[in-house]
């Protein structure tokens, strides 16, 4: 099921709350998560059968390594193989399933195997493979969290239970699909605590506004700029001629639909979660309002950044640090080993993590390099010098300015159907074709976007509007950028019910068009 | 990234709240404007898809009532919700399942042409996709009564047999049930409550609009500056024009997987198949080479050939085309846009094709066809006998 | 309790000398959002200058646990002692 569609809003969660807190306040904590994995499951099973069952398999499969290592001695020497294995498991049926391996190494048309994997990519893979290997590193660590969420583990029972519990972390369908990727840490706490089970109003109030807005981004906002974006997106793709300034409107379209909808996604996640009592981790902080690269990345998919910071960048970083310090590198290769390889490397897996194209491999250089080159520059001497003479509201502006090209053609990269598209379409920007036959009506799409691009710079984050009921779990300290007097607080009351009443008919009207959202497809 | 957030400030856990009753009172309270909202749309759009799913007002399912187009309507676009409502309905026996280029046509025009026999119903919508365009045969191959059924064969099948037209409502008539709550929307919900009152036909939308449509299109398209503007852009394609496109038979998967199969149960039944090939101008190519495919004219006349070859065996089926004719796809005055025909009368030599059998193409005369195309479109300059000159 | 001052003054000269422009005071609960400079990659390079001045090795996710200089001196101190 999608989050926009009637029958899981209308039908699927008014059912799904009213067990749970009936469960809870009936048979308590273990029966109310049972019954979350479960309709956790319901709710994944529109998307494949097949899927579900290499869900499940991959539930298994995890939930009794992290069990074994968790009873095994430090000392035990299998210990570190079973844990590998584990990890072994993860990332061969991602490479398996999501970017079928056997299909690319011996061709489409090569027996039995290549039949398994030709399926359509499991909806959710990557997200939830990558959830579960935090966890099983966690395990590994033996963070105290995972003793406390497994628990004693003594009977068939406990285990079961303590089984049920651990499908209810991984594929409670809030975050199944498209994330957020979330640590034990943050959600173990959370179900241990006295008031996790307890109906609580004010949940269920933030919940339906967050529900309201991102339903808003995704259906009113973001699909009302698909169509124009595909028009130019394939025009592109074949070689068209483009009008530039009907190639920007198509840059620029696509620009705001990602960002309404992955952050309608993302408000939608953090809202249904919430109507169950629970946080989860915050994945969409204003990207566009960031002043760089960097910061861009600690306000987009912020989760993914995490995970990979942690145990990808991070590891590979700390060798190259290591490795130029010990032998006492010039300044240049040492950076080059410490900064500039880990990170190429970090940004072409965060590319390739969408999917095994060369558009996205292509996007992920860019981005790396960019995030170095930024890098580099923030720490020279001229910078400091500079931002110690200049305004910080200049200094703001320009850096804003300087971020917003090479985003903008680094996304359009990114949704070219191939780099030759991509490039083309960078072409026709910049280029003269001021005869070409007009691709779309303009009047509309330019409302569009004149409306997403406002509401992207000017408008609070939902987060924002409503951090004084701590919606979120902050991932990275972001700090709040536009104009403060829009910043209002959001309370519950009878004209903010309006508003999102309103925002939810406006929905409603387009309801017989539920195109997926983009981020399902990574 | 640029911070290790472990050392950062963890995410705090909430702090402890007393739960006492007065406290849950307040909260009740301050949540109940919000809490009430959502339930009221809940239960209001729960409400009317009961009504709307009860009523059935695109007559999809076996209960509800029994809506009817007019035989004197066209609904054009309007017609992808009422697909069920026309070849679930026996009084129909010929059906024009097209696209933009035949949604002119009316059933008592068809009529005139084919004969007094025929009643007709125009299912032309624009843009249609192969996975719609599936759906919309697999009702009429589900029909006892049809007796004919026009086709055209537009360009759109050259895309993937899983594309459908954006707009069309395929969740209506897919075998899935979970996902027909999607069918409750404003019109929807209107038509429900007229036919609650009574009013068991639809509506026909307003002829004269679209005719409006068509010739504000027309002149736009005639006018000097835009054709000669059209002139630039075929000199500038020229040279790629005829470029091969390494095709073959197996690349039509949409025409070898849906349409043949379909065109062949069709025939089987004893139904008349007639397929048209849009008339499009020798232009078209040249601008649609642009955006569609940068082969288009070799991908179009290798899909055409290849579905000549397989229905050619078929009884009762024959395709029809006409712009094998130079006066016809050659002279832009003809159009309205590159790949719609404007001229009546050769709009009406397209219907009554089908009634003379003139204007065939076999797999005897395909080549000839091919070739002729393929020379004009190469050579082709641009014409206009188009007799306004802008002022 | 000795053996942690010891190496906090050590880890105190290196902070001095790696964020040049901080001048605030390095204590047990000091953390990164304290210290402007401080950024991930400048952490791994504390890491690695507190490993050679001190002899000590550190994991890549014990690097990335420690929540304030106190986590990291105490994890020092028991490689040391």
């Amino acid at each position: 099921m999608i989050f926009t569609d009637p029958i899981f809003l209308f039908v699927f969660l008014p059912i799904v709350l009213v067990a749970f807190y009936a469960t809870a306040s009936h048979f308590g904590r273990n029966y109310a998560l049972a019954l979350l994995f479960v309709a956790s499951i319901i709710f994944y099973i529109p998307h494949s059968m097949m899927s579900v069952i290499l869900l499940l398999i991959a539930l298994a499969v995890n939930f009794s390594v992290a069990m074994i290592i968790t009873k095994m001695d430090d000392q035990d020497k299998n210990r570190r193989s079973i844990y590998l294995f584990g990890q072994f498991y993860n990332i061969a049926s991602l490479c398996y399933f999501k970017y079928k391996i056997v299909t690319l190494l011996l061709g489409p048309k090569s027996g039995l195997i290549v039949d398994i994997a030709g399926i359509a990519i499991p909806a959710g893979i990557s997200f939830y493979t990558f959830h579960q290997a935090a966890f099983l590193a966690d395990a590994y660590a033996r963070e105290k969290n995972v003793t406390q969420f497994l628990g004693r583990l003594g009977s068939i029972k406990s285990v079961f239970s303590a089984f049920c519990r651990y499908g209810a972390f991984v594929s409670f369908f809030p975050q199944l699909i498209i994330g957020p990727i979330t640590y034990l840490s943050e959600f173990n706490p959370q179900i241990q605590s006295k008031r996790f089970l307890r109906l609580n109003p004010i949940d269920l109030a933030v919940g339906l506004t967050f529900i309201s807005i991102g339903m808003f981004k995704k259906v009113v906002l973001a699909d009302n700029l698909a169509p124009t974006v595909d028009v130019v997106f394939s025009a592109a793709n074949v070689g068209a001629e483009i009008h530039p300034v009907q190639a920007w409107i198509g840059a620029l379209a696509y620009m705001a639909q990602l960002y309404f909808d992955f952050s309608g996604y993302s408000d939608m996640a953090l809202g249904l979660a919430r109507m169950f009592g629970l946080r989860y981790p915050i994945n969409f902080f204003s990207p566009f309002k960031a002043n760089g690269i960097i910061d861009y990345y600690r306000r987009w998919h912020m989760t993914l950044t995490r995970v990979i910071a942690r145990f990808l960048y991070t590891p590979l970083s700390v060798a190259g640090t290591r490795y130029s310090m010990f032998n006492r590198l010039a300044p240049i290769p040492a950076h080059l080993l410490s900064l500039w390889l880990p990170m190429l490397v970090n940004f072409q897996i965060i590319g390739l993590w969408h999917g095994a194209l060369w558009t996205f491999s292509v996007f992920g250089l860019m981005h790396g390099f960019w995030y170095a080159l930024e890098t580099e520059v923030r720490a020279s001497k001229w910078y400091k010098s500079v931002r110690k003479t200049t305004s910080p509201l200049v200094i703001g502006f320009i850096e804003r300015a300087v971020f917003f090209l090479p985003l903008c053609l680094s996304l359009a990269m990114f949704r070219s159907e191939s780099v030759a598209g991509g490039f083309h379409l960078f072409g026709q920007m910049f280029g003269t074709s001021f005869d070409a036959p007009s691709a779309f009506n303009m009047r509309e799409p330019v409302v569009t976007l004149a409306v997403a691009f406002s509401i992207i710079y000017l408008c609070p984050n939902s987060v924002e509007l409503m951090r004084r009921y701590r919606p979120a779990i902050m991932t990275y300290d972001n700090k709040s950028y536009g104009p403060a007097f829009l910043r209002e607080l959001w309370r519950p009351g009878w004209i903010q019910a309006a508003a999102i009443s309103g925002l939810v008919l406006a929905s409603l009207y387009y309801v017989s068009r539920q195109p997926p959202f983009l981020y399902q497809g990574f | 990234m640029a911070r290790p957030e472990h050392f950062a400030s963890v995410a705090e856990s909430p702090p402890p709240h007393s739960t006492g009753f007065r406290l849950t009172d307040t909260r009740w309270r301050a949540a109940r404007p919000m809490i009430l909202a959502a339930a009221l749309i809940t239960f209001l759009y729960l409400l009317l898809a009961s009504v709307v799913i009860a009523v059935d007002p695109h007559n999809v399912y076996r209960w509800g009532a029994n809506p009817r187009i007019e035989p004197d309507d066209t609904p054009r676009d309007m017609v992808i919700d009422w697909i069920d409502v026309a070849t679930k309905d026996p009084s129909f026996n010929t059906f024009l399942v097209g696209s933009s280029i035949t949604a002119m046509y009316s059933p008592e025009y068809l009529k005139a042409i084919l004969g007094p026999e025929t009643r007709a119903v125009n299912l032309s919508y624009g843009g249609p996709r192969p996975k719609d365009r599936d759906l919309v045969l697999d009702r009429l191959i589900d029909n006892p009564g049809v007796q004919h059924v026009i086709l055209t064969f537009d360009w759109t099948y050259m895309v993937g047999p899983d594309v459908a037209n954006s707009g069309f409502p395929t969740f209506l008539y897919d075998g899935d049930i979970t996902n027909d709550l999607r069918m409750v929307n404003l019109p929807t919900i209107r038509k429900t409550f007229e036919i609650m009152s009574g009013k068991l036909t639809y509506d026909n939308p307003d002829d004269a609009e679209y005719q409006t449509y068509v010739k504000n299109m027309y002149v736009k398209f005639q006018r000097p500056s835009e054709i000669a503007k059209l002139g630039r852009m075929i000199e500038r394609n020229r040279k790629d024009i005829d470029a091969k496109s390494g095709k073959d038979c197996h690349s039509f998967r949409s025409v070898n997987e849906q349409l043949v199969p379909d065109v062949r149960s069709l025939s089987g039944r004893g139904v008349r198949v007639d397929i048209l090939f849009p008339i499009e101008s020798y232009a078209f190519y040249y601008v649609r080479q642009n955006d569609i495919s940068p082969t288009l004219l070799d991908e179009q006349m290798i899909a055409r050939r290849c579905l000549v070859d397989a229905v050619s065996d078929l009884s009762g089926v024959r395709v029809f085309a006409l712009d094998g004719d130079p006066t016809v796809a050659g002279d832009l005055a003809n159009f309205r846009e590159v790949g719609h025909a404007y001229d009546p009368a050769i709009l009406q030599r397209f219907v009554s094709a089908m009634k003379t059998g003139k204007d065939r193409i076999t797999r005897a005369n395909f080549a000839t066809y091919e070739r002729d195309i393929r020379n004009a479109v190469k050579e082709y300059r641009i014409a206009n006998s188009f007799p306004i000159h802008e002022n | 309790m000795s053996e942690q001052n010891v190496i906090l003054e050590k880890i105190t000269a290196i902070i001095r000398d790696l964020f040049d422009e901080y001048d605030g005071p390095v204590t047990m609960e000091t953390t990164a959002n304290d210290v402007a400079q401080w950024d991930s990659l400048s952490h791994v390079r504390l890491m690695v200058m507190i490993e050679m001045e001190l002899g000590v090795h550190f994991s890549t996710s014990e690097m990335q646990s420690f929540k304030n200089l106190g986590d990291l001196v105490n994890a020092a101190a028991k490689q040391v002692g």
